[in-house]
């Protein structure tokens, strides 16, 4: 989860990843996925998509 | 068949031009490449299209292609035409750069992609390699610049073979679409660029930037041209394209700002095209589809994480050989949760499903969007403002390409015109899961109907030389 992430705690999980990160690359990297989490669920609230399945397929040619 | 010799230079023909002249006799391959190697030339140093321009691999590829046509043996529908290979495709002999110093000391290929394979075999010439935005994640395309006014951008990822292409140093090229990556070039330099159903064309051989959403096509400067190397390219037969009654066509116009928020001369273009489409007797409805105004942050966080993993190895150990911006978003990438991953993927499964709901419910055979929002911008502009809301010039861009990444539906970008008398913009049709005939065929029809006396004068590929334009034109 995003939500209690501070930049500290995200170059403790980039450094497990093997990444290093400088304190304004994790503040820019944690601001990054907070937004796209919260686009997300917005998305998610607006679309209702907790039964889609994350599949990529296509029917038959017309 | 006609025997007539096409008007102009050689490197002036079209693909399928070019092709009937070679079959004809009326051209051989070497004088038909040659032409285009020294269009190449002649605009290069000003144009920057080419990473690498293989003028002996050409030239030793349309000599064999000549013998082989005095002997009447025709490789295939292609034969001696000269195309332009983005360099994300691996080419045999040459190293694939990817527009990234990550991959500066790349070997040479060992083999060709396979939709570099499937053109050689249907007798496409190379004549060499152009430039991608970094890593093909990004619409500037430095160096790379725009045929027809040289102080803008050709647009990205597949800057570079749009540039070409438009400027004729290549008849046809490969472009990879990811979230408009072919499209948003074409549009910006007044050609055709084709994204073909998810999965059409073979990636093998190309670099991925996000697998889920990778697409592989042509751009040329027809649909009939696109339609010729998209064949080739897939594997599929395409060719001849239907003759459509158009007062059986149905096209739905998305009724979504993602869509619809445009300059107002992209709009007076579009309003064009869908009234020119009208008259000739298409019902043309608008369609709501509110789903595809949450396609950014999809969009976004599967490129993410896609590309964050395509590219673990170089994050870790050579970051410092990525771009700022790009390098932010694949450490990014690396640390987005699985679970907002997933979050994307089922977003994007019920925005397919709402697109295609949508081609169910008003049995469409297609939709129409502008391509793009904005004309070519400037390689300084990274903001925009359109209808009074100011966004980045990526989102802008995407904005109206990136929904059908996601559905993974086939799209065709015609230009329907300029803006500002000078900057060409698009069309964007949008067809059913593999239809690309009938869409192709759709495309042909708009293109013959379009009234664009002021863009076919003003095309970069009549021109002998470019230049800098003297006018200014208001930025976008």
């Amino acid at each position: 989860m995003t939500e209690a992430l501070t930049p500290e705690a995200v170059r403790e999980l980039a450094r497990a990843r093997g990444l290093e990160l400088g304190p304004e690359e994790a503040a820019e990297v944690r601001d990054r996925l907070e937004s796209i989490r919260a686009a997300l669920e917005q998305a998610r609230a607006r679309l209702g998509a907790e039964a889609a399945e994350p599949a990529v397929e296509f029917e038959a040619a017309p | 068949m006609s025997w007539a010799i096409p008007a102009g230079e050689p490197w002036q023909w079209g693909v399928v031009e070019a092709a009937a002249a070679v079959r004809n006799g009326a051209v051989a391959p070497s004088e038909l490449v040659e032409s285009v190697l020294r269009r190449i030339e002649a605009v290069e140093p000003d144009l920057h299209a080419f990473t690498h321009v293989d003028r002996a691999g050409a030239e030793a590829q349309a000599e064999a292609l000549t013998r082989e046509a005095a002997d009447g043996a025709w490789r295939g529908p292609l034969h001696g035409v000269p195309v332009a290979i983005k360099d994300i495709f691996d080419v045999a002999g040459l190293p694939t750069r990817c527009g990234s110093r990550l991959f500066d000391d790349a070997p040479p290929a060992a083999v060709d992609a396979e939709a570099v394979a499937r053109l050689r075999s249907a007798g496409a010439v190379v004549v060499g390699k152009t430039a991608t935005h970094e890593l093909a994640c990004g619409v500037y395309t430095e160096p790379a610049r725009n045929p027809w006014d040289l102080e803008r951008c050709c647009g990205g990822s597949s800057g570079g073979s749009a540039a070409a292409v438009a400027a004729g140093a290549a008849a046809a090229a490969t472009g990879s679409d990811t979230g408009g990556s072919i499209r948003i070039p074409a549009a910006l330099c007044g050609i055709v660029g084709v994204k073909p159903t998810y999965g059409l064309v073979s990636r093998r051989g190309v670099a991925a930037l996000s697998w889920s959403l990778d697409h592989v096509g042509p751009l040329a400067r027809s649909v009939e041209d696109a339609a010729a190397v998209l064949e080739a390219m897939a594997g599929v037969e395409l060719r001849p394209l239907p003759d459509l009654d158009l007062a059986a066509v149905r096209l739905g116009v998305p009724d979504t700002p993602v869509l619809t928020r445009v300059q107002p001369e992209v709009r007076a273009r579009f309003e064009e095209a869908c009234a020119a489409l009208a008259a000739a007797g298409a019902a043309v409805v608008d369609v709501p589809l509110p789903e595809l105004e949450e396609t950014l942050p999809v969009e976004f966080a599967i490129v993410m994480a896609e590309a964050a993993s395509y590219h673990a190895r170089a994050v870790r150990e050579r970051s410092e050989l990525i771009g700022a911006g790009i390098r932010e978003l694949l450490r990014s990438g690396a640390l987005l949760p699985a679970e907002d991953y997933l979050a994307a993927q089922r977003l994007r499964a019920a925005i397919r499903a709402a697109v295609a709901r949508a081609f169910a419910d008003h049995e469409l055979d297609a939709l129409l969007t502008p391509t793009l929002p904005l004309p070519a911008y400037a390689p300084t502009d990274e903001r925009v403002v359109i209808e009074g809301v100011e966004e980045p010039v990526i989102e802008a861009a995407v904005r109206t390409t990136a929904p059908f990444n996601l559905t993974g539906l086939p799209v065709v970008s015609v230009p329907s015109g300029l803006a500002g008398g000078r900057l060409p913009v698009a069309l964007q049709l949008v067809g059913r899961p593999r239809g690309e005939r009938r869409l192709l065929a759709l495309a042909r029809a708009y293109e013959r109907l379009r009234e664009t006396p002021d863009l076919d004068a003003a095309r970069p590929v009549g021109r002998e030389t470019l230049r800098p334009r003297d006018a200014a034109v208001p930025r976008t």
